[in-house]
C-alpha cells in the first residue's frame, strides 16, 4: 500500500487538492502594515490618560486604578496641585506596559473617566525601558487617540451622557468650593491646566 | 433695651463683663449671661464672647455653640422695632408671604435685615402660635392679627411718623 | 432597677449567644466581648456614649421589644438583643441612606477613602438606591489652620471630634455652631483653628471631615506600610504606627488601646514626623582636616576616632576621656556606650543629660524606695483619689501623662492639686492650686509637709509604726509659716487646705516635675515629697511619688547607668556587690570612686585633665548657657568625637562626626517614664551612610581592639538584661507599680534617712539676690518642641516657630507691649532681643521663654548655679532675673 501511494504521489495530490480549493476562496490575511484591520471600539489597546476639553487633566490621583490593577503595573503618586489648595491630581503616574494584561479594570475603576484604552497595539520598542510609560507619555497617547478613547468609554458603557456632552464643559469633575484664605479669595480652578503643567515641567 | 447707634463704634463691654462676673461659678451660667447681655445691649456683641469665656471659665467653643444654636440670640445690633411676620402654615395660607414681600420693599431690607438707621428689623418667624389670628404679625411685643400688606404698611408709616415727631420735639 | 449601679454579674443574649457581664455594661461592649460587630460612628471606647449617630441601633426583643442604641443602653439582666435581624438591618440602611443624602460622594479625592467608616458600612449595610433626596451642602473647606482642614460637607455631625476635644484633651477648641442642616464643626467665632493640634479630632473622625494638611492627598491607606514604633519625643513613650509610602513617612496614626497613651497622641508625636527626612541630616562621617570638617568613609573616620581616643588614654589615662550621652539614644546604645566608656576606654567619666535634673530622681528614688523611675503607672494615675502635681507643666512636658490625669478629672472628678509658678492648663482644671513665686518649689513643698505635721494629718498607721522618723520630721518643722509664705507667696490657709485635701484622699499620687528635681536642692525636694507621701500614708500600691522625665529615654539613661554615680541597672556606684557583678560580666576592673559629673568634666577639659570626649545624642553647646563655657571647654580638648543626627553646635567643634540613625530607621527599645521597655522598629531607610548608634559604638570598640560584637539590638539587650533585669521583658510597666516598697523604705528610714535630715529642710537661698533686675525669666518646656529633633520638623516649626518670649497680657499692657513687638531682655550677663507673645500662661512678674530655642541666645542670659554633690551637681540655669523693655 505504502509503495503504491508513493508511486502515485497520492499524499501530494491530496495536499494540492486543498491548495487549489483555497485558491478560489477570498483572502483572509491582510497586507500588514500596508493594510490594517478595523479595530472595534471596545478594543483594549494601550492605556492612555485623557484631558478635559479645556486642557486640564482629568486624573485626580485617587489611585483606584492602582488598586484595581491585577498585575500591579500602575503606580500613582497623588498630591495637591501646587498653588491650588485642595485640588487633587496625580503628580506622577507610571504604567509598566510590560506587565499590563490589558484587562481594562483600571478604566472601569476610574471615577472621572480619565483612563481609556486606545486602539494602539503596536508596542514594540528597541529599548524595554521605553515601555515604562510615565504621566507625560500617557497624556500624549490620550491626546493622539482621543477619539478612540472616547469610543472605548462609550463602547464599555462608561459614559452616562454627561461625560462628553456636545457643548463645552459638562463633566463629572469634583467640586472644590473656593476656599477662604483670609487675605482675599484665591481662585481655584479644577484640575491641573496645561499651562500649569508646562510651568511645572519647565522647572524640572 | 437701649438703642444702638452706629455699629462700628467701639462698644463699652464693662456692663457685659459685670453681668458675666455675677454668674461666674454658678451652674450652667452661659444661657443666663447671654440673655442678660442681650437684654442690656439688644444683641450679643461677638467681641464680648472671648472675655465671657475667660470670666466664666467655659470654653469659647461651647459658648459660641449655644449662641449660634438658639435663633433668639442675635449677634448683630437690631432695630428699635422688630417686625416679625409669621410664615407658619396657617399664616402662609392666609397670605403672609405677600405681607413679607411688601414690607421688604416698604422697609427696604431683606428678611432678617435691619435698616441702616437702626429703626426696623424685619424677621420672618416660623409660628407664633396663634394660628386663629392668621396672618399674624408682631411689632416688638404688640400683636397685629388678621393683617394685610396694606394694614402693615400703614402701621409702619405710623411708627415712622411717631419717631420723626419725637426727634423733632428734641 | 434600683440596684442598677451595683456591680454584679448579669447575663445578656446577643444573636443567640449568652454572656455574663458586670452591671453597667452597655450592649456594644458586650457585643465586642462576643466578637459581634455593631457599626458605630460616634462611639469611642474611651469616651462617654453620646448616641448621636444612630447607626448602632439594635433590636432588643426581651424584656421589651424595641430598637435601642447599642452604645448607650445599659444591659438589663436577661436581655436579648439581635444585631442582624431584618428590622435592625432595615433601620441601619435607612440611617445610612439619610447620612448619604447629605454626604458628598467625593471619596476618590477624600483622604479618608479606604479607611472611612461610612464607606465601609455603606458597602456592608447600605443600599445602592437612596430613596431620599436633598440639596447637598457646598461649604468651602476650611484650610486656614496650620494642620487641620475642616470639610463641613463630609461631616456627618457625629460629634466625636468635639467630644475628644472636650473630654480627653479638655480644651474644647472646636464645637458645633449653628443648628439643624446648617450645623458645622469648627473653631468658634469663625476663626481659624489655633489649638494644641494634638490631632485627635482627626483620628476619631469616622469620615473625611477633618484631614491633615501635612499629609494632604499624599497617601492611600492601602498603599501605606505601617510600623508600630515608640515615639521619640518625650518620656511618655506612646505607641503609634509610622506609616510610610515608598520609604517616605506619610503620616502617624495612633493605635487604640495600646501603650501608655491608649491611643492618644500629642502634636509632637502626631505631626513631628518630618525630621527624619530633613535635608540637614548627616549622611556621611566627617573628619577634621585643618579647620574644616570634610566627608570621609566609615573606615577612615572610625580609625581616626579610635586613634584619637587611644592617644588621649595613653596620655592622660582612662580618666582623661569623657563620655556624654543624650536621652535620644536607645537602651541598647546606652548600654553599649557605657560599656565602651567604662570597659574599652577604662574611663569612669561617663555622664549624660540626666545631669539636667533627673539624676536626683534616680538616686533618691532608689535610695529611699528601691524604685527606679515612677512608682505608679499611667493607669494608676487614672484611678487615683488625688494627685498632687509639683513643678510640672505636665500638659506641655509630658502631654500624655497629662491626659491620664485629665482622664481622672473627667471620668472620676479626681481632685488635682497643682503647685506651680505658671498658670498651667492642668491648674485651671484642678481642684486646688498654689501659685508660687518662680523657683520657690522647695519652700512650697516644705510648707505642705509642715501643714501635714501641724494639722495632725499624719497617717495613724505610719505614726504608730515609724515613730522615730515621724519625730525627726516633726523636729524639722519647728519654724513658722512666715519662712514659707515669704519666698513662695502662698498663704498658710492655702497650704493647709491643700495638705488637708491631699492627706484625706485614700490613694494620693505625687507627681514631681523638672522644677523639683532640677532645682538647687533637687534631691532634698524630692526627699521632702517622699516624706509627704510617707506621712500621709501614700507609699503603697496605687499611690506614691513619681518623678516625671523630660527626654524620651531618660529612664533608659538611668538603667544603663549613664551617670558617674550610677551602675547599669540604675544602682548606685557605691554598691560594691553590684559593681563586682558588672566587673564580672564585662571582665574588667571598675574604680571604687565614681567619675566626674558633667560640669566637672567641662572644667576638666579647660584645665587639661581631660583630653578627649565622646558625645552622642546630645548637644551641650546649645542646650547649656554660655556661662558654663561649654564651647570653650570642647575647644580645649585634644580630640572630640560627636555622634548625632544633625551637625549640631557640638558637632561643629568635633574632630570626628558620626552620622547616626533616627528611631525610625533602626530597631531597638526605649524605656518610658513608667519603666516600660518598648520597641522601636525600622520603618524606613536611613539617609546616606548613617548607622545605628550601637553599631558605631561597636565599630569604635573594634578599632580599639576591645571587641563588643553583636548581631543586633536583641542580642545586646539579652546581654544587658543580665545586669539590668528591667530589659528582660518588653512592654510591661516596670515602674514601682504594685511593688511593695516597705522593705526599701524601712532600710532607708533606719539608715541614710536621718543622716540627710539635717539639711534637707534648709531652704535654698533666693535666686540671684544680687541682681537688680526684677522680672523672673523661666526657661519653660514647650509642647511643640523639645530640641534638635523637633526644630528640624518643618511642620512643627510652622505650627509654632517658638522663639517668642511669653508675657502676661496685663503686664504687657502696662509696658505698652503688644503681641509680636520686639523686646530686649537684659540680665546681669547680657541682653537679647526677642519677639513677644501674650498669654496668661505666664503670671505677672514672670516671663517664659522656650527652653529648647537656641536661636535668640536667651539661654545665654541665664546665670548658672551648680548644685552640691549631695544635690546631684545639677547645673541650675532655668531661672534668672531680667528686665524686659520694648525695643523701638
Amino acid at each position: 500500500m505504502g509503495l503504491i501511494r508513493s508511486i502515485f504521489m497520492t499524499e501530494l495530490l491530496m495536499g494540492m487538492k486543498l491548495v487549489f480549493k483555497q485558491m478560489f476562496k477570498p483572502y483572509c490575511t491582510l497586507q500588514y502594515p500596508h493594510v490594517r484591520h478595523d479595530i472595534p471600539d471596545g478594543y483594549r489597546g494601550l492605556m492612555s490618560l485623557l484631558r478635559y476639553e479645556d486642557g486640564s487633566e482629568r486624573c485626580v490621583g485617587c489611585s483606584l486604578c492602582e488598586a484595581a490593577c491585577p498585575s500591579n503595573c500602575i503606580k500613582v503618586v497623588s498630591d495637591e496641585v501646587p498653588g491650588q489648595p485642595l485640588v487633587r491630581y496625580a503628580r506622577e503616574y507610571y504604567l509598566d506596559i510590560t506587565r499590563c494584561v490589558f484587562c481594562g479594570f483600571c478604566t472601569e475603576a476610574c471615577p472621572v473617566d480619565a483612563l481609556a484604552m486606545t486602539k494602539v497595539y503596536e508596542a514594540s520598542v528597541f529599548d524595554r525601558r521605553d515601555l515604562m510609560f510615565d504621566k507625560r507619555k500617557l497624556y500624549e497617547l490620550g491626546e493622539q487617540h482621543l477619539a478612540d478613547g472616547k469610543a472605548y468609554l462609550i463602547a464599555h458603557n462608561m459614559d452616562d451622557g454627561t461625560l462628553f456632552p456636545k457643548e463645552g464643559l459638562g463633566d463629572n469633575r469634583y467640586s472644590f468650593p473656593p476656599v477662604d484664605l483670609g487675605e482675599g479669595e484665591r481662585p481655584v480652578t479644577v484640575g491641573l491646566t496645561r499651562e500649569a503643567l508646562e510651568m511645572e515641567l519647565s522647572k524640572q | 433695651m437701649t438703642t444702638n447707634t452706629a455699629k462700628d463704634e467701639a462698644l463699652d463691654l464693662t456692663r457685659a463683663c459685670e453681668l458675666a462676673e455675677e454668674e461666674a461659678g454658678t451652674a450652667g451660667p452661659v444661657i443666663r449671661v447671654l440673655q442678660k447681655v442681650q437684654a442690656h445691649y439688644g444683641y450679643i456683641p461677638p467681641e464680648f464672647l472671648p472675655e465671657m469665656a475667660e470670666i466664666l471659665e467655659v470654653p469659647l467653643a461651647k459658648i459660641f455653640g449655644a449662641l449660634t444654636f438658639y435663633s433668639q440670640f442675635y449677634t448683630e445690633p437690631r432695630g428699635k422695632y422688630v417686625v416679625r411676620i409669621c410664615v407658619g402654615t396657617a399664616c402662609h395660607v392666609q397670605g403672609s408671604k405677600d405681607i413679607l414681600d411688601r414690607l421688604k420693599g416698604d422697609i427696604g431690607v431683606e428678611a432678617g435685615g435691619t435698616t441702616p438707621d437702626m429703626m426696623f428689623t424685619l424677621e420672618p418667624v416660623a409660628c407664633i402660635g396663634s394660628c386663629g389670628l392668621a396672618p399674624l404679625c408682631l411689632i416688638n411685643t404688640e400683636t397685629a392679627a388678621h393683617q394685610t400688606p396694606a394694614l402693615m404698611v400703614e402701621k409702619i408709616a405710623a411708627i415712622r411718623e411717631k419717631e420723626s415727631a419725637s426727634v423733632a420735639e428734641e | 432597677m434600683t440596684t442598677a449601679t451595683k456591680v454584679g454579674t448579669i447575663t445578656v443574649t446577643i444573636n443567640g449567644e449568652t454572656i455574663g457581664v458586670p452591671k453597667g455594661t452597655r450592649i456594644i461592649q458586650a457585643a465586642q466581648l462576643l466578637g459581634i460587630e455593631i457599626p458605630t460612628f460616634c462611639y469611642h471606647p474611651r469616651m462617654r456614649p453620646q448616641a448621636a449617630c444612630r447607626i448602632c441601633t439594635v433590636e432588643v426583643v426581651k424584656p421589651m421589644n424595641k430598637m435601642f442604641m447599642a452604645c448607650a443602653t445599659e444591659i438589663m439582666d436577661g436581655m436579648e438583643v439581635l444585631t442582624d435581624s431584618p428590622r435592625t438591618l432595615a433601620d441601619r440602611r435607612t440611617n445610612l441612606d439619610l447620612l448619604l443624602t447629605q454626604h458628598p460622594l467625593d471619596c476618590p479625592v477624600c483622604d479618608k477613602g479606604g479607611e472611612c467608616k461610612l464607606q465601609d458600612y455603606s458597602v456592608k449595610y447600605g443600599s445602592s438606591e437612596n430613596p431620599f433626596e436633598t440639596k447637598r451642602k457646598d461649604y468651602p473647606e476650611d484650610i486656614r489652620s496650620t494642620v487641620l482642614d475642616f470639610n463641613s460637607n463630609r461631616c456627618i455631625l457625629c460629634g466625636a471630634c468635639i467630644q475628644v476635644c472636650s473630654d480627653i484633651q479638655q480644651l474644647s477648641a472646636i464645637g458645633f455652631s449653628k443648628r439643624g442642616f446648617i450645623t458645622v464643626v469648627g473653631a468658634p467665632m469663625g476663626e481659624p483653628l489655633d489649638c494644641e493640634f494634638c490631632g485627635q479630632c482627626m483620628d476619631v473622625c469616622p469620615v473625611g471631615a477633618i484631614t491633615s494638611r501635612f499629609s494632604k492627598y499624599k497617601f492611600r491607606p492601602w498603599q501605606e506600610e505601617k510600623t508600630q514604633t515608640t515615639c521619640t519625643y518625650c518620656g511618655c513613650g506612646c505607641q503609634y504606627n509610622l506609616r510610610t509610602m515608598d520609604g517616605e513617612v506619610s503620616r502617624v496614626t495612633p493605635i487604640e488601646g495600646v501603650g501608655p497613651g491608649q491611643g492618644s497622641l500629642c502634636v509632637r508625636g502626631h505631626f513631628g514626623f518630618h525630621f527624619m527626612e530633613d535635608a540637614q541630616r548627616l549622611t556621611k562621617p566627617l573628619v577634621r582636616r585643618g579647620d574644616k570638617l570634610v566627608e570621609a568613609g566609615w573606615d577612615e573616620a572610625l580609625a581616626e576616632a579610635a586613634k584619637g581616643l587611644a592617644a588621649a588614654k595613653a596620655a592622660k589615662g582612662g580618666a582623661g576621656i569623657a563620655g556624654i550621652a543624650g536621652g535620644r539614644l536607645a537602651n541598647e546604645d546606652l548600654y553599649l556606650f557605657g560599656r565602651l566608656m567604662r570597659n574599652a576606654l577604662e574611663s569612669p567619666n561617663f555622664d549624660s543629660t540626666l545631669r539636667y535634673g533627673y539624676i536626683n530622681a534616680a538616686t533618691i528614688m532608689h535610695k529611699a524606695l528601691g524604685v527606679t523611675g515612677m512608682m505608679n503607672s499611667f493607669d494608676d494615675l487614672r484611678r487615683a483619689d488625688a494627685v498632687l502635681l509639683v513643678g510640672s507643666d505636665i500638659t506641655q512636658e509630658a502631654p500624655i501623662c497629662g491626659l491620664a490625669v485629665k482622664d481622672g478629672i473627667t471620668k472620676r472628678k479626681m481632685p488635682v492639686f497643682t503647685v506651680d509658678s505658671m498658670k498651667t492648663e492642668i491648674m485651671k482644671l484642678g481642684a486646688g492650686r498654689l501659685v508660687i513665686t518662680p523657683g520657690s518649689e522647695v519652700a512650697a513643698i516644705k510648707g505642705l509637709v509642715k501643714a501635714v505635721v501641724d494639722e495632725g494629718l499624719i497617717d495613724a498607721g505610719v505614726a504608730a509604726k515609724y515613730p522615730a522618723a515621724v519625730a525627726a520630721i516633726k523636729k524639722e518643722m519647728a519654724g513658722t509659716y512666715k519662712e514659707i509664705e515669704t519666698p513662695t507667696g502662698a498663704t498658710k490657709a492655702d497650704l493647709v487646705a491643700m495638705a488637708r485635701a491631699f492627706a484625706n484622699a485614700d490613694k494620693g499620687i505625687i507627681l514631681a516635675g523638672p522644677r523639683v528635681m532640677g532645682g538647687l536642692k533637687g534631691a532634698s525636694a524630692l526627699a521632702m515629697l517622699i516624706d509627704l507621701a510617707f506621712l500621709t500614708g501614700n507609699l503603697k500600691p496605687g499611690a506614691g511619688v513619681n518623678p516625671l522625665t523630660g527626654e524620651n529615654n531618660e529612664l533608659g539613661l538611668v538603667l544603663a547607668g549613664a551617670a558617674p554615680e550610677l551602675l547599669p541597672g540604675g544602682l548606685p556606684w557605691s554598691d560594691g556587690a553590684a559593681r563586682a557583678r558588672v566587673e564580672q560580666a564585662w571582665n574588667c576592673a571598675l574604680p571604687e570612686f565614681p567619675g566626674n559629673s558633667l560640669t566637672d568634666l567641662f572644667d576638666g577639659m579647660r584645665e587639661g585633665r581631660i583630653g578627649a570626649a565622646y558625645i552622642a545624642g546630645t548637644d551641650p553647646v546649645r542646650s547649656l548657657p554660655a556661662e558654663l563655657n561649654v564651647a570653650a571647654s570642647l575647644d580645649a580638648l585634644d580630640f572630640l568625637v560627636v555622634q548625632d543626627l544633625f551637625l549640631t553646635g557640638t558637632a561643629l567643634r568635633a574632630d570626628v562626626v558620626f552620622p547616626a540613625q533616627s528611631y525610625a530607621e533602626r530597631d531597638g527599645t526605649f524605656t518610658n517614664m513608667e519603666g516600660r521597655v518598648q520597641r522601636i522598629r525600622q520603618a524606613m531607610k536611613a539617609p546616606g551612610k548613617a548607622r545605628p548608634d550601637w553599631q558605631i559604638f561597636s565599630a569604635v570598640a573594634r578599632e580599639l581592639e576591645v571587641p563588643l560584637e553583636y548581631a543586633g539590638t536583641d542580642e545586646i539587650r539579652a546581654e544587658a538584661a543580665g545586669l539590668i533585669p528591667q530589659f528582660a521583658a518588653l512592654d510591661v510597666t516596670n515602674a514601682g507599680h504594685g511593688v511593695d516598697v516597705t522593705a526599701a523604705l524601712e532600710a532607708y528610714l533606719a539608715g541614710a534617712y536621718l543622716k540627710t535630715m539635717d539639711d534637707r529642710y534648709d531652704l535654698p537661698a533666693v535666686l540671684n539676690t544680687a541682681s537688680p533686675h526684677e522680672t523672673r525669666l523661666y526657661l519653660a518646656d514647650s509642647l511643640f518642641h523639645s530640641g534638635q529633633m523637633s526644630t528640624h520638623n518643618w511642620g512643627l516649626m510652622k505650627i509654632d516657630p517658638a522663639d517668642e518670649l511669653v508675657m502676661n497680657p496685663r503686664e504687657a499692657r502696662k509696658l505698652q507691649i503688644a503681641e509680636g513687638d520686639k523686646v530686649r531682655v537684659t540680665s546681669l550677663l547680657g541682653s537679647a532681643v526677642v519677639p513677644v507673645k501674650l498669654s496668661s500662661h505666664a503670671n505677672p512678674g514672670t516671663v517664659l521663654f522656650p527652653k529648647h530655642c537656641a536661636q535668640s541666645h536667651v539661654r545665654d542670659l541665664m546665670g548658672v548655679v551648680v548644685g552640691s554633690r549631695e544635690e546631684g551637681s545639677v547645673p541650675q540655669f532655668r531661672f534668672e532675673r531680667v528686665t524686659v523693655e520694648k525695643v523701638h
